[in-house]
Parts: structure tokens; C-alpha cells; sequence
């Protein structure tokens, strides 16, 4: 095992990072030129800063950007360190927007009360089908990455049906979307979309207690260093792995819910699953960080500025919607290549 | 009822059925190869859709469908050359990689639609040429029968050629056995004095050509058309066959055959004004059912010389989403 500790350690912090943000800063360049041409380049340019830095209003539209990337990646991190490879974040994203949109416009009673069911119910729906899926991938002797790439097609699915028919809103015309929500999560920037969902970010800290100084974080991120180690230490793995995958769907659930009562006020149907879900980004998020607690917040602003700024190069000069989807992917591909697999080389170790 | 007898009983639907079957083998054979190389590939989905893409643009450009095939092949067979390249030679992280490729795939596509066709909504220009459809001239005249099997496009009597002949150069040739080994034992291929990267990288080779087949089918074959994201999780799908059928290459027409089934009862009850959203998830729901039913054979006949562990051990211990610490 030495030869792949010494692999993976091979490359500087500093060259990874500078390795990440030039390739997604080189293929964002050439993305736009080969659309809008190379004149127009500076145009689409000051599009994208004009998104991020045009106006006193735009922190907090990468605030709001920010919140549900932070939740969604949170999650992601902890199913990732406990070592299941969960991608079924954008399912549990979907699941738990529904739930919202659900139970917000049907819950009586005062603002706070239905603002709390309503998170607590979403978080338990997205937990509850993170369950559904991990369970399911054990029974069924399936790989939880390719089960749960499979069970986000399902969960839209069902959004999508449960949005048209036994939910759907008859006043919203062609759009497939729930009733309206009874309460609003309270805006906090007068002007822009930022509500108080975005207090969430703060639970960086109890995760960061919890991760590295709490007995429970210790036993989780053993599991995920070496499992059959944890397995001899009297870990109870599946236990401990169900616990990491609930957590995470209850994170993403909740996530939905800020999306439901916050921005949309409603579920509406393809706002928050597809390509361009945020969860995706959330993924990007907890595969970049994969050490350390506090770097989760500035990346993810960080993230979420490029989303932004995507958007208003979108809007403004017509860039198509494909660009964020093809940054991640060239962003993942990069710490691919330099994030070297212990299997391969533990198979040609001493061959070389 | 009624209406599901009507989907059996019609031969059209019947060949429709083996034209999405032909789309999701291909692809489904093109991962197959990764996975016997000891290469997991789980970028199908974004594999897939880069095929469809540059079959459709090829056509286009050329206004052929050979052209459109022969783009769809190359650039599938280098990308899954460079995807086993850049595992096997330079150790990256495959797992990540192949979910990098799904990305790219849908990204790439649609930024590549934009800049060099300008529009958002797809090719769907007259200048693309569908595939050429054989009509058999003796099984043609036979009834029901005929109808279904003569009259499909080339790429579908392929795959059946490619069923028949992959399982046997697996199991019965010296460089199937050495793919095989290459995924089992890697060290014996090196010991046996052949280069790993190379056994590999060819198996990206053809199995990324295979996958671009697939995808100039569906574009090329069921449709003649392009549009953003338009494998809708079939290259999931073709995975979701791969981890199941253990180590009969044969069997992924079957398998292939019933989804493409589902799909097109899932039409047949839209027809009957079942919701669509719902009918659209059949291929999805029957996967853990078929998945199920493998469980309980392993259970009930445990000597039936399926490794039930090997999918799942596959992504256990040996490699990781995030760096080995």
C-alpha cells in the first residue's frame, strides 16, 4: 500500500488547484468563443462579471446560488467520507423539493410552524429514499453508484407525475407545479432572492465539531479510510453506512425545501432536478474538498459565483445551458487524471 | 389488457422494439468490453450521447449516413481508448473519470449543437440521412415474422453478429482470454510479457466504437434526429444490463430486447391514457425486479457460476470517489 500513498501525495496542493481552475478556466474560454465568436468574447466576459460583481444586490444572489450547492454537497461529503459512493443527490434534492411543496401548501397554522413541518418533513423524505436506494442496492447485489444514478431518473419521474396530477395546482395553466406554499421563508436582502434558508450555511460548524472532535465523526471516517479495518474495530458497518446516507438525503431534502419555501415558493416541476440541478454542482463541491471542513464554504461561493455568472453570459449573449454542465465535467476530469486509483496501482504494484 | 396484447400481437411494434434493443446492446456490448478489460466504465451515458451528437452532425456535414456512422465511430473509439489510456497508464481515478464523461457528454453536445448549428432545440435538418434499412429478400415474404426481422438497419443485424461473435472470441481466442485476464489478473498479463496499457487501451478502442454505434442508432436508426440529452438514461440502463449478466455476452440482446420492450408498452398505456410521467419509468421499476429474481436464483441454485460479488466489489475497497488517505 506505501506506493499508492506516495502516488497520491505526488502532486502539490497549489499544482492541483492551479491544474482545476485552469482547465474550467480554459474550457469556459473556448466554450464561449466557439459560440459567440472570438470578437464577442469580452462581451460575454463582462456578461459573466457583470453577473457575480455588476450590482450592491449580487452577494446576495450567490448567497441564495450557494445555499442549496453548500446542502446538497454537505450531504454528499458525508455519504462520500463514510466511503459509500452515493450520486443519488439530485434524487433526494427532487424528493424533498416534492415533499415541500406538499406539505407547505396543505399545512394550517402560523408561519414558523409550517416553515419547521415543512423542513422536517422534507429532510425525512429525502432521508427516507437515500434509505430506499442503499437498502435496495444491498438486497439487490447492485453497486449504490450505478442504483442510485438509476433511482434520480425514478425520482423525477415521480415528482413529475405527483406535480401533474394528484397535486398539480389547476390555476398554473400548462406548468406541472404544486399549490402555493402557506408561508415564505423571510427575505433577508430586500431586492434580490436571499431568504433566511441561507442561515443553513452555518452548519459548517456543527459538522466540523462533529466530524473531527465527536466519537460518532471518528467511527465514519475510519469507515471510509478502510472499511475492513473499521469492520475488525467493531464498527457496525451497515449501520454506520445507512447512517452517513440518511444523513445526506435529510441534508439534500432539506435543501429542496429552502429551494420550495424560499425561492419558488411551490414545487415546480424540472426547476430543480436535471443536468443543471444544483445538486450536481453539490457533488462538483464534495468531491473537490475532499479533506478539511472550512474550505466547503468558500468553494462552494465559489461554485456558485461561476453558476451565476453563467447565467447572465446565458441571458445576455445566449451562451447555451450546456457550459456548467461541461465545466463540471471538465473540472472532474481533471481531478481524475490527478487523483490516482489506489486499486490500479495496488494491482501493478511492484511491476513497475 | 387489451391494449397490452395489441403492442404483442402488432409486427410493428415488434420492430420497433429490436430497433431501441439494437441501441441499448451496442452500447451495452461497448461497456461490457471496459468491464472484462478490468476497466469500469460508467461514463456510457455521456459516451452515448457524444455518439448520437456526431452521428447526427456528420450526417449532416456529409449528407450521409455513412458519414454519420463512421464520425460516431471514431470519436467513440478514441474517447474510450483515452478513457482506458488515462486509467491504465496514468493510474486516474476511473469511477470519477466516468462520471466526468457523462458530464462532458450532455456538456459538450449542447455547447457543440449551439456553436455549430445554431440552435438550441436540436439537428433535425433535411440533410440528415437515416441509416440504410435492409429488406431480406426471403424472410422478408414470410408473414408476421418477416416483418419484424427484414427491415432493419444494418447496425442491428450487427449487434446480433457481435453477440454471437464476442461470446466466442471471449471465452474461446487468445486475446479474448487475455482482455478477460487483464481484468481479473492484471499482474499475469505483465508477467506473460504483454503491455497492460495496450490490452486495455484496445479494449477502449473497439468497446468506444461499439458505444458509438449505439449511439448513431438512436439518432441515426430510431430517430433522424439530434436533441440535447436525448438518451434519457438509456446508457444507464445498458450499465445497469453489464453488472447483471455476470459473464453471458450473448444474453444482453434478451435483456436489451425486454427493456426496449417496456419502452414501448410504456407507449402503448400512454396511448391508453396512462400518464406518461409514470409509463416513462417502466424500464427503471423493472430493473430491481430482474435484479431480484437474480438474487433468488443465486440463492435457490448457489453453484450456477455467477459472482454475484464481483459488481459489487468492484467499487468496495480499491477505489474511491475521493483520495486514499
Amino acid at each position: 500500500m506505501r506506493s499508492s500513498f506516495r502516488a497520491v501525495g505526488c502532486i502539490r496542493p497549489t499544482a492541483r488547484v492551479a491544474t482545476v481552475v485552469g482547465s474550467a478556466l480554459a474550457i469556459t474560454l473556448f466554450g464561449v468563443a466557439i459560440q459567440v465568436g472570438p470578437a464577442n468574447l469580452t462581451t460575454a466576459l463582462a456578461a459573466f462579471w457583470d453577473g457575480i460583481a455588476g450590482s450592491p444586490t449580487a452577494i446576495g444572489t450567490i448567497l441564495t446560488a450557494a445555499t442549496p450547492i453548500f446542502l446538497t454537497g454537505l450531504g454528499a461529503t458525508i455519504a462520500f467520507r463514510s466511503g459509500v459512493f452515493d450520486l443519488g443527490q439530485e434524487g433526494q434534492f427532487v424528493i424533498g423539493a416534492l415533499a415541500a411543496g406538499i406539505v407547505a401548501s396543505v399545512m394550517p397554522g402560523a408561519t414558523p410552524v409550517v416553515i419547521f413541518i415543512t423542513c422536517l418533513s422534507a429532510a425525512a423524505f429525502g432521508a427516507a429514499w437515500s434509505a430506499l436506494v442503499y437498502f435496495g442496492s444491498r438486497a439487490l447485489g447492485v453497486t449504490i453508484i450505478v442504483m442510485s444514478l438509476l433511482a434520480n431518473y425514478v425520482a423525477e419521474g415521480l415528482a413529475a407525475w405527483a406535480s401533474a396530477y394528484p397535486f398539480r395546482d389547476p390555476s398554473g395553466g400548462g406548468l406541472a407545479m404544486t399549490r402555493q406554499a402557506r408561508a415564505q421563508l423571510p427575505a433577508v436582502l430586500p431586492g434580490t432572492a436571499l431568504n433566511l434558508g441561507v442561515a443553513i450555511l452555518i452548519a459548517v460548524v456543527p459538522f466540523w465539531w462533529i466530524w473531527t472532535r465527536s466519537r460518532i465523526g471518528q467511527r465514519q471516517r475510519l469507515l471510509g479510510i478502510n472499511r475492513t479495518f473499521a469492520e475488525f474495530a467493531g464498527t457496525a458497518v451497515v449501520r454506520s453506512e445507512a447512517l452517513a446516507v440518511m444523513t445526506g438525503g435529510a441534508l439534500c431534502g432539506l435543501a429542496g425545501a429552502i429551494q420550495v419555501l424560499g425561492i419558488f415558493g411551490r414545487y415546480i416541476d424540472g426547476s430543480i432536478g436535471g443536468n443543471q440541478s444544483a445538486a450536481w454542482i453539490g457533488v462538483t463541491l464534495a468531491i473537490l474538498v475532499a479533506r478539511g471542513t472550512w474550505f466547503l464554504l468558500p468553494v462552494a461561493l465559489l461554485l456558485a459565483s461561476t453558476q451565476i455568472g453563467l447565467l447572465g453570459m446565458q441571458q445576455t449573449v445566449g451562451v447555451s445551458n450546456g457550459m456548467q454542465t461541461l465545466i463540471i465535467g471538465v473540472i472532474l476530469c481533471a481531478v481524475a487524471l490527478m487523483r490516482r486509483s489506489i486499486g490500479s496501482l495496488a494491482a501493478n504494484e511492484g511491476m513497475e | 389488457m387489451n391494449v397490452l396484447l395489441d403492442v404483442l400481437r402488432s409486427s410493428s411494434v415488434w420492430a420497433s422494439v429490436l430497433d431501441g434493443t439494437t441501441s441499448v446492446a451496442l452500447v451495452a456490448f461497448g461497456g461490457f468490453l471496459f468491464l472484462k478489460a478490468g476497466v469500469l466504465n460508467l461514463g456510457l451515458e455521456g459516451l452515448m450521447l457524444i455518439g448520437c451528437f456526431t452521428a447526427a452532425a456528420g450526417s449532416d456535414v456529409s449528407s450521409s449516413s455513412a458519414g454519420g456512422l463512421g464520425l460516431a465511430l471514431a470519436v467513440g473509439a478514441i474517447l474510450g481508448a483515452s478513457f482506458c489510456f488515462a486509467v491504465s497508464r496514468y493510474h486516474a481515478n476511473a469511477l470519477l473519470l466516468g462520471i466526468a464523461f457523462n458530464f462532458v457528454g450532455y456538456g459538450v453536445t449542447t455547447v457543440l449543437e449551439q456553436a455549430l448549428f445554431r440552435s438550441t432545440g436540436g439537428i433535425q435538418s433535411s440533410n440528415l440521412a437515416p441509416l440504410p434499412r435492409f429488406h431480406i429478400p426471403l424472410l422478408g415474404g414470410i408473414p408476421w415474422v418477416g416483418n419484424i426481422i427484414s427491415g432493419q438497419t444494418v447496425l442491428t443485424y450487427v449487434a446480433w453478429v457481435i453477440a454471437i461473435m464476442m461470446t466466442w472470441w471471449l471465452h474461446h481466442t487468445r486475446g479474448g482470454l487475455t482482455v478477460k485476464v487483464a481484468g481479473i489478473r492484471p499482474d499475469v498479463v505483465r508477467q506473460q510479457g504483454r503491455s497492460l496499457v495496450r490490452v486495455q487501451s484496445l479494449a477502449g478502442l473497439v468497446g468506444g466504437a461499439l458505444i458509438g454505434a449505439g449511439g448513431a442508432q438512436l439518432s441515426l436508426g430510431e430517430v433522424t434526429q439530434f436533441q440535447a440529452g436525448m438518451t434519457d438514461g438509456r446508457g444507464f440502463v445498458a450499465l445497469a444490463i453489464i453488472l447483471l449478466i455476470s459473464r453471458r455476452v450473448w444474453s444482453i440482446i434478451p435483456i436489451s430486447v425486454a427493456f426496449a420492450l417496456l419502452d414501448a408498452v410504456a407507449l402503448a398505456l400512454q396511448g391508453a391514457g396512462f400518464p406518461p410521467e409514470l409509463s416513462h419509468l417502466l424500464p427503471y421499476l423493472a430493473l430491481p425486479v430482474v435484479y431480484g429474481i437474480r438474487m433468488l436464483v443465486i440463492w435457490i441454485v448457489p453453484k450456477t457460476g455467477t459472482s454475484v460479488s464481483s459488481p459489487v466489489a468492484m467499487t468496495r475497497q480499491e477505489d474511491s470517489l475521493l483520495p486514499g488517505r
